[in-house]
């Protein structure tokens, strides 16, 4: 659990910056920093379950 | 004859069709749901102030101010908004890290991607140099989250590079507007 509570704060941060630097308004922002996080949350619990079947 | 459109003249007789070119609007960004007030600026920056300095120094200031400290270059350009955001989230990044027991990347002869992975945390600036300077640049990589503590670190360096280059565009754009409001600020 607390693995996925640092990626969610890590993709929070990361989009919240991007964001921040592409758009113009709070709410511009915000919602762009809200599909950047889930994007990224997304595509990172995706590749750990395709990954998962591969033995490492 | 048959007419074909267009205002006939004759012989050498010049005809002036003046004709009032329609008001274009201004363009606005499909995206944008209405709003053209940029919530994130403060008031000064709605109406920017005479910077204190000019030119390439300006704008070198705002680039080195936000290497140094994350936010102190969109500080230093009137973005206080941007500027907190920017430190909280960057400082918040590197401490947390660090707090995680993750290194800070440094040049290591025998590894080449650590080349890439200290020029990159090196963005963070400031906090690179102090954090190597008291101790915690190798972490403790026995900790759980060591790995992730070294990802942090490394990104709020990645992330900080791309503040710099938005406080030097701001600084450049305020800087610009400062000319095409005074013409005489051309020789700074």
């Amino acid at each position: 659990m607390i693995h996925f509570v640092f990626l969610v704060a890590f993709c929070g941060a990361v989009g919240l910056v991007l964001a921040a630097i592409l758009r113009r308004g709070i709410r511009r922002v915000l919602r762009l920093a809200a599909w950047i996080t889930g994007g990224l949350v997304f595509s990172a619990v995706v590749l750990g379950w395709i990954l998962y079947i591969f033995p490492l | 004859m048959r007419s074909n459109g267009w205002p006939r003249s004759s012989g050498n007789t010049r005809v002036d069709t003046v004709t009032e070119a329609p008001e274009l609007e201004p363009l606005e960004d499909p995206s944008s749901d209405g709003e053209t007030v940029d919530a994130f600026a403060s008031s000064a920056e709605a109406t920017p102030a005479e910077p204190p300095g000019g030119g390439m120094f300006y704008c070198l200031t705002a680039t080195v101010l936000a290497w140094l400290i994350p936010g102190a270059g969109h500080a230093f350009v009137g973005q206080w908004r941007r500027a907190i955001v920017f430190g909280g989230l960057i400082s918040g990044l590197f401490v947390g890290g660090l707090a995680l027991d993750g290194r800070i990347y440094r040049i290591e002869e025998d590894d080449v991607l650590s080349y890439a992975a200290s020029l990159g945390a090196s963005g963070v600036g400031g906090f690179y140099v102090v954090g190597h300077a008291l101790g915690y640049g190798d972490g403790d990589e026995q900790a759980a989250y060591h790995e992730y503590g070294s990802t942090f670190t490394l990104v709020a360096g990645l992330l900080n590079l791309l503040i710099i280059l938005d406080a030097f565009d701001h600084a450049l754009l305020r800087h610009h507007a400062r000319r095409a409001k005074t013409p005489a600020a051309e020789s700074l």
